[in-house]
């Protein structure tokens, strides 16, 4: 584990009410909790991936989004609930905190930081994906939007 | 044994013998499974093959009669009792699911059953039943499925966010879906579409960005299977939000029962969820 949060970033996401019950720094059962949801994909939990680019398109938490380093701008869709937040091991408390606040304000309660960032996450055999095999381009593509299944080899339409 | 009692016994085994040999299959499974009939009776399978929807892509293909395998296989106006109840000696035995669903469910160009195979839900000891049927007192024959009314919003979901990148503002959408199988089910001209909208400051849409899930066939690649997963999620980025004087993003996740384009006259949609966001007033 390159990382373990700093102990003065746990210290204040427990004083502000977010302790392991509801979120914050996930403990070892936590991490089983989370990785049987991403791994059933139930909706229940939401993932952001805070890191760069790069790093999120060579591997994620599957159904991860990448939203980017920083919380400035960020909308969520106000629809709440658990939030998982995947961040470098790195990241700063200040950034985290910061998060933490702005996800609160969309509604999402618990709020779930991994203790390591997502080296973490690998070390507990985290299921992890390249988020290319699941993503999609809108339009971008032409391709022939078939008939139906009696027409498989008379595709009628060119799209767009 | 009373002489009537004995001569309708009589006539119900003729009957049922005569059912057995071909015409009046369904008729004399009613006479005596009365609710059971009535159920299937309610479902979308018993109208397969008279649905305004299957008939226009009949016609369109020529009345082929190789579309009624699996849309009529006894004739009528869908799917009957003995088509899915096979097996000479009655009572017949317990349907073999999925492998009855199977022999039209997963024919070519639909994968419904062998994603369900592959699927967590099976892993979980889930069967076809376990959602497609409206069980009322133990029976299991009033078959559902998307043309239910509402069954499609217990489906799918989304989940948007904007996040300011380098190029500015951009709406991830990631959609997840509850189905033990691909998405869409059915065959291949079904799809599901993501709309998203930029809407002005009185809600009319200024752009628009589509993204199709389905089968898709590329005149050099041949098929591609772009349905949605089972326990995957599905992740569209959009960029630009801003243009055209946008102040608001609707996305809509949308089904599509019939084949073609998203706005052809002839579409038939059903929304399975629907995320509105308000951009800051800040922004350009």
């Amino acid at each position: 584990m390159k990382y373990a949060l700093p102990l003065a970033v746990m210290v204040m996401m427990f004083s502000a009410g977010i302790g392991v019950a509801g979120g914050g720094v996930a403990t070892l059962s936590e991490f089983g909790f989370l990785i049987e949801q991403v791994k059933k994909n139930t909706g229940e939990v939401y993932v952001i991936d805070l890191r760069d680019r790069a790093a999120y398109l060579s591997g994620t938490v599957p159904g991860a989004v990448h939203v980017g380093p920083s919380p400035d701008g960020y909308i969520g869709d106000g629809r709440g609930g658990a939030v998982l937040v995947i961040a470098d091991g790195d990241t700063s408390a200040d950034i985290l905190e910061a998060w933490h606040d702005r996800l609160v304000t969309f509604g999402h309660d618990p709020i779930y930081f991994l203790e390591g960032g997502f080296a973490s996450w690998v070390n507990h055999d985290g299921p992890v994906k390249s988020p290319v095999d699941t993503s999609a381009v809108p339009g971008k593509f032409p391709f022939i939007i078939p008939r139906g299944l009696c027409e498989m080899n008379t595709p009628a339409k060119v799209y767009p | 044994m009373k002489w009537g009692t004995w001569l309708a016994a009589a006539l119900s085994g003729l009957i049922w013998n005569s059912a057995l040999a071909g015409e009046g299959v369904q008729s004399s499974c009613e006479g005596c499974h009365i609710e059971a009939a009535a159920a299937f009776g309610r479902s979308a399978m018993s109208r397969a093959a008279s649905t305004s929807t299957f008939l226009a892509e009949w016609k369109h293909k020529g009345e082929d009669k190789a579309c009624l395998a699996c849309h009529a296989p006894s004739g009528g106006a869908g799917v009957q009792c003995r088509d899915c109840h096979v097996g000479s000696d009655h009572p017949f035995s317990k349907l073999d699911v999925p492998n009855v669903c199977a022999s039209c469910h997963d024919a070519p160009g639909e994968l419904t059953v062998r994603s369900f195979l592959r699927s967590e839900a099976l892993k979980d000891g889930y069967g076809c039943l376990d959602c497609h049927t409206e069980s009322r007192g133990g029976d299991v024959h009033d078959i559902t499925g998307p043309s239910r009314a509402e069954f499609l919003t217990r489906v799918g979901r989304l989940r948007v966010s904007v996040a300011t990148g380098p190029q500015g503002d951009v709406a991830v959408v990631s959609i997840s879906h509850s189905a033990g199988h691909a998405l869409p089910g059915g065959t291949s001209g079904r799809a599901v579409w993501l709309v998203v909208e930029g809407l002005d400051d009185v809600g009319v849409a200024v752009w628009r960005a589509l993204t199709r899930f389905g089968w898709e066939y590329a005149s050099d690649g041949g098929w591609t299977d772009k349905t949605l997963k089972p326990n995957r999620t599905a992740i569209v980025e959009i960029g630009d939000l801003h243009r055209a004087g946008a102040r608001k993003l609707r996305t809509s996740l949308v089904y599509q029962f019939t084949a073609g384009e998203y706005d052809a006259p002839e579409a038939v949609h059903e929304q399975m969820d629907q995320v509105e966001i308000s951009f800051p007033s800040t922004k350009p």
